[in-house]
C-alpha cells in the first residue's frame, strides 16, 4: 500500500464507502472466541466456498458487549434491517445460513434485540446523524 | 557454582538483536525466554544478563517481582482457575478446591507426572462465562465442580493415546 | 419487507402475542409487506412486552390487543406514529441533546463494535476513523487548539480519579524540550473489568488516533502502549493495526505527508497489579521493578526516562477522535454538569445479563443494573453493587438511583474507578467480600512503602478473624484505625485505596459485621467456620439424596427415616442445603 496525504485518506474513505453486499459478521472478542465464536467462522467461511457464495462478505469483529449470550452472530443483507444472532451453536449457525442468508428468511428464535444509540448499522443504513 | 553454559536457540538470538539496543527491554526479552521455554531456566537468564548487559540480581529482581514469570518448569497443560471477582462469586473457589482434590497438588505446583499444573489468576475477562478455566489457550466457561473430571479424563485420554 | 416488528417478549416466548400480531398482520393484508420477528431483548425489561418498528425506530409499549389494532391501523396503514404507547425511557438525570429517547445505551467508545473488523483499516477509515486527526492536519490546528477543543469538551480521565485530560495534556506540552512520551496505560487489572481488552481487540485503530492526537497535541514523537501480556489477542490486534497504520501513513514519519511524525510501541506489562499506578508503569517500561515513587514530580513533567509524559488510559484515548471530529461542544452536551460523555462499565456478578455497556454519565445505578442488566439471576434481591475494583466500594441497594458520576460516586466511599461494576445478592456476605479485595490488595502490594505492606496484611488479618468468629468488638475500631492510616500515609493509589471495600462495607452493612462478632453467624453462609448445618428430622423424608451428594460421605442414615450430618466430618459445603427438595437441612 502506498502512504496516503491528507485528500488520498478522504478518498479512500468515501470510496470504501458503499459496498452493499450480504455481510456474515461474527464476534470474535476474547469471550466470543471462548464460547465458539470460531468454530461458527470457520463453518460460514467454508460453506461460503463449498456454496458458491461470493456476494456474501464473512467479517470478524469485536466483543459487542453481550458476553452472555455469545457466541453472537450479525447478518446484514440488502434489503433486510441487520439481524444480530445470540447463542448461535453449530445447528444455528446452519439455519442462519440456509435460512437467512440464503433465503432471506429470519431465524425467528435467535434473533436479539439490542437498542443502543451508535449500533446504527445494525438498524439503519444511513451513517451516523450530525 | 558449576553451571553449563547454554546455547540460545537462534530465534532467541535474533530477538535479543533486535531489542538489544532499546532501553528497558528486558521485560519483553523474558517474555520471549518464557515462551519458549515455559519458565525462565537459571542458565538461559544468565546468558541473556550477558548478552543485554544488566546484572543477573537485577534480572532475578524483575522475574521475582512479576506474577506471571515463573522459575519452575510448568506441567504440559497449564490449568488456570480465574479466581477475578465475578468467577469468585460464582464459585471459582470451589472449582480450584475441587481441582486441587482431584489432581491431588496444591496452586503453583506440577503433577508428578508433569502433565498439569495449577495457577490462580486473576480475571481473564470472560466474565460473562463464569466461573472459567482455560488449559492451555482452550477457555472452558460457565462451569461445574461435576464438569471437572471429565475435562481432565480428556487430556489424560489424549496423552495415554501419545504415548501408546 | 418494508418493515419489520421486533417483538420482546418477557419469559415465555411462544405466547399468544406473537400469533396475534400475525393474525392481525394478515386480515390487513399487510403480512408481506412487513415483517414479525420474535427477539431477545437487552434494554427493556421493566415493561416489556414492547415492540420496536424498523426502519422508523419507534418502540411501543402496553402491547393490549386492542392496542396492537391501533398500531397496526395508525402506524401501518396512516403511518402515522401512536404517540400516547411509545416507550420513552429518558433518564431523569442525563442531558444528551437529539438523543434518541429510545435507548438506555449510548456508544461513543464502543461506536465501532461489531461493525468494523479490527483487522482491517480500511474498515475503521470506513467509519470516520483517523477523520479526528485528518481534520487538525488539514485545518492547521495549533497543539493549543486542540487543547483547547479538549477544554470545551470536558472528557476527564477514564482510568479512576477523573483528572481533566486537557490539563494533563497542557501541563506536558508547557514543558521545554522536544523529548516527550505519550503513554497508554493498557494494563487493566481490576479483576472483573474487561472494557479496555474489548475496546483494544474490537477497535485498536481508536487508540492509536487518540494517542497520535496526543503526541501532536503535546508534541511528542514517540508513543508506548504498556498492556498486559495475559492480552494475547489485543496484543495480536494491535501489532496488525500499528503496521497496518505505518503503511497508509497514519504513523511514522510525515503523518499524510505532513512535517508531524509520531510512532508507536507495545510493551507488555507482566502481571503486576501495581503497574496501573502511573509512576510504577513508567518504572516497568524503562524495565525494572514496577513500584511507584512518590509524585511531585508529576509524570506529565517528569516521566518517562524523565522526560515529560501524558499517560491516560484506553477509554479515555479512544474518546478522544470522536471529540475531535465531532467537537468538544458536541460531546459537553453529553452527560451531567461535571462528569461530561459517556462511561463504559464491565456489569457482572448476579445480573441476569452480563457484559459490557456504555451509557451516558448521570444514568441512575438502578437503570444500570434491572433495565440494562435486567435485573438479578433467580429472581434474588440484590444487596449492594461494588464499583473500582479492589480500590473501589460497595454501595447499597438503598443508595441505587444515584446518577452515576465521578463526585457522585466518591460521595458514597467508592470510586468510578476503570469500569468494572459488581452486582451483588442476598448471597453474598460482605465481610467474606471485603476479604477477597484485601486479599487481592495484599498480593498486589509491591512492599515499597510499609502502610500498604503491613496495613493491608494488618487489616486482612482481623478480617479472618471476624470470618472465623474469634474476633471482639475492638477490631472494628482497629479496622478503622489502621484505614484511616493507610489513607494517609501510603505512597500510591493501592495502598490509599486497599482499605476502600472494608470501610464502605462496614459502613453500609454494620449490622452483618455486628453478627459475625457478637453471634457468630453468617447468614450467607460464606463464612464457613460460623455456619453449621442440620438436618431437621420432622421435615426430613429420608430419600438420601443428600448423603448421595455430601462429597466427604458426612450424611448417614437409613431410607424413609431421617438423615444425620456427622458434624465433625462435614466440610460445610452446603450441597445438602441446597439439593434438599423439602427445605429439611437448616442452616444455623
Amino acid at each position: 500500500m502506498v502512504k496516503l496525504n491528507l485528500n488520498e485518506l478522504e478518498k479512500l474513505r468515501k470510496n470504501t464507502k458503499d459496498e452493499c453486499s450480504t455481510e456474515i459478521i461474527v464476534s470474535m472478542g476474547t469471550c466470543g472466541i471462548a464460547a465458539g465464536g470460531n468454530e461458527v467462522y470457520d463453518y460460514f467461511s467454508k460453506e461460503i466456498v463449498k456454496q458458491g457464495l461470493p456476494d456474501v462478505l464473512l467479517k470478524k469483529t469485536g466483543c459487542l458487549g453481550l458476553c452472555y449470550i455469545e457466541p453472537n452472530v450479525i447478518v446484514k443483507t440488502k434489503d433486510q434491517p441487520a439481524i444480530l444472532y445470540g447463542n448461535v451453536n453449530m445447528e444455528t449457525a446452519i439455519r442462519i445460513l440456509n435460512e437467512h442468508v440464503r433465503n432471506s428468511q429470519i431465524v425467528n428464535d435467535f434473533v436479539v434485540a439490542m437498542p443502543s444509540e451508535d449500533i446504527y448499522c445494525l438498524c439503519k443504513k444511513q451513517p451516523e446523524k450530525r | 557454582m558449576n553451571e553449563e553454559k547454554v546455547k540460545l536457540p537462534d530465534s532467541l538470538l535474533e530477538y535479543i538483536g533486535q531489542w538489544k539496543n532499546k532501553k528497558g527491554n528486558v521485560i519483553m526479552v523474558l517474555h520471549k525466554v518464557q515462551e519458549l521455554y515455559g519458565f525462565i531456566p537459571r542458565a538461559v537468564a544468565m546468558e541473556v544478563s550477558t548478552l543485554i548487559n544488566i546484572p543477573l540480581a537485577k534480572i532475578y529482581g524483575i522475574i521475582t517481582f512479576y506474577h506471571l514469570f515463573k522459575l519452575k518448569k510448568p506441567g504440559k497443560y497449564r490449568i488456570s482457575v480465574c479466581l477475578g471477582t465475578a468467577c469468585y462469586l460464582s464459585g471459582g473457589n470451589d472449582i480450584m478446591a475441587e481441582l486441587e482434590n482431584i489432581l491431588g497438588i496444591g496452586v503453583n505446583h506440577t503433577t508428578d507426572d508433569g502433565i498439569f499444573s495449577i495457577e490462580a489468576v486473576r480475571c481473564l475477562g470472560c466474565c460473562g462465562l463464569a466461573p472459567v478455566l482455560v488449559i492451555n489457550e482452550k477457555v472452558y466457561g460457565k462451569l461445574k465442580k461435576e464438569d471437572l473430571a471429565a475435562i481432565l479424563g480428556r487430556y489424560r485420554n489424549q496423552e495415554a493415546a501419545v504415548k501408546a | 419487507m418494508n418493515r419489520y416488528i421486533f417483538l420482546s417478549e418477557p419469559g415465555n416466548r411462544s405466547s399468544d402475542l406473537f400469533f396475534y400480531i400475525q393474525k392481525a398482520l394478515a386480515e390487513k393484508g399487510l403480512d408481506k409487506k412487513i415483517g414479525l420477528v420474535r427477539t431477545q431483548n437487552v434494554g427493556f425489561y421493566s415493561s416489556m412486552p414492547v415492540m420496536r418498528v424498523i426502519p422508523d425506530d419507534i418502540v411501543y409499549k402496553d402491547l393490549t390487543h386492542e392496542n396492537i389494532n391501533r398500531i397496526i391501523e395508525e402506524h401501518f396503514i396512516h403511518k402515522k406514529p401512536v404517540t400516547q404507547l411509545l416507550h420513552k425511557v429518558a433518564s431523569p438525570y442525563v442531558r444528551l441533546e437529539n438523543r434518541n429517547e429510545y435507548y438506555k445505551q449510548f456508544r461513543i467508545v464502543l461506536r465501532n463494535m461489531g461493525c468494523i473488523d479490527p483487522e482491517n483499516i480500511r474498515d475503521y477509515i470506513k467509519r470516520d476513523g483517523y477523520r479526528g486527526l485528518e481534520k487538525i492536519l488539514k485545518n492547521k490546528m495549533t497543539p493549543d487548539d486542540v487543547i483547547d477543543e479538549l477544554k470545551i469538551s470536558g472528557l476527564r480521565g477514564r482510568g479512576g480519579a477523573g483528572f481533566p485530560t486537557w490539563k494533563k495534556w497542557k501541563l506536558t506540552q508547557e514543558v521545554p524540550g522536544d523529548e516527550k512520551y505519550v503513554i497508554c496505560n493498557a494494563d487493566e487489572g481490576d479483576p472483573g473489568a474487561y472494557m479496555d481488552r474489548s475496546t483494544l481487540e474490537g477497535d485498536p485503530h481508536s487508540i492509536l488516533e487518540g494517542m497520535t492526537i496526543a503526541g501532536f497535541a503535546v508534541g511528542s514523537r514517540q508513543g508506548y502502549i504498556y498492556i498486559r501480556a495475559e492480552y494475547p489477542l489485543a496484543i495480536k490486534r494491535l501489532e496488525i493495526a500499528i503496521s497496518q497504520a505505518r503503511e497508509l501513513g497514519l504513523l511514522g514519519p510525515n503523518i499524510l505527508g505532513t512535517d508531524f511524525s509520531f510512532d508507536i510501541e507495545l510493551r507488555w506489562g507482566a502481571g503486576a497489579f501495581v503497574c496501573g499506578e502511573e509512576t510504577a508503569l513508567i518504572a516497568s517500561i524503562e524495565g525494572n521493578r514496577g513500584m511507584p515513587r512518590p509524585r511531585p514530580p508529576y509524570p506529565s513533567v517528569k516521566g518517562l526516562w524523565d522526560k515529560p509524559s501524558v499517560i491516560n488510559n484506553v477509554e479515555t484515548y479512544a474518546n478522544v477522535p470522536v471529540i475531535l471530529d465531532k467537537g468538544g461542544s458536541w460531546f459537553a452536551k453529553i452527560g451531567t454538569e461535571t462528569s461530561k460523555g459517556t462511561k463504559v462499565f464491565a456489569l457482572t456478578g448476579k445480573t441476569k445479563n452480563s457484559g459490557l455497556i456504555e451509557v451516558p454519565m448521570g444514568m441512575t445505578l438502578r437503570e444500570i443494573i434491572f433495565d440494562i442488566g435486567g435485573g438479578i439471576k433467580d429472581n434474588k434481591k440484590i444487596k449492594a453493587v461494588q464499583t473500582g475494583g479492589p480500590s473501589g466500594g460497595v454501595i447499597p441497594e438503598s443508595y441505587l438511583d444515584t446518577p452515576v458520576s465521578y463526585e457522585s460516586l466518591q460521595k458514597l466511599g467508592s470510586i468510578m474507578g476503570s469500569g468494572g461494576m459488581i452486582v451483588m445478592d442476598e448471597d453474598d456476605c460482605m465481610v467474606d467480600v471485603s476479604k477477597y479485595y484485601l486479599q487481592f490488595a495484599v498480593d498486589e502490594s509491591c512492599g515499597k512503602c510499609s502502610p500498604c505492606r503491613i496495613g493491608g496484611k494488618q487489616l486482612y488479618d482481623l478480617l479472618e478473624k471476624i470470618s472465623k468468629g474469634s474476633a471482639v468488638d475492638q477490631d472494628l475500631d482497629r479496622i478503622k484505625r489502621i484505614g484511616q492510616a493507610m489513607l494517609k500515609a501510603s505512597l500510591c493509589g493501592l495502598g490509599q485505596n486497599t482499605p476502600n471495600p472494608v470501610l464502605s462495607t462496614l459502613k453500609y452493612f454494620p449490622e452483618e459485621y455486628d453478627e459475625h462478632i457478637r453471634m457468630k453467624k453468617c447468614r450467607t453462609g460464606k463464612c464457613k467456620d460460623l455456619v453449621t448445618y442440620l438436618i431437621d428430622p420432622d421435615k426430613c423424608i429420608g430419600c438420601s439424596l443428600c448423603a448421595l451428594r455430601c462429597p466427604v460421605k458426612a450424611i448417614t442414615g437409613e431410607k424413609k427415616k431421617p438423615y444425620f450430618i456427622h458434624q465433625d466430618m462435614c466440610i460445610k459445603c452446603g450441597e445438602c442445603y441446597n439439593v434438599c427438595k423439602f427445605s429439611a437441612v437448616k442452616r444455623d
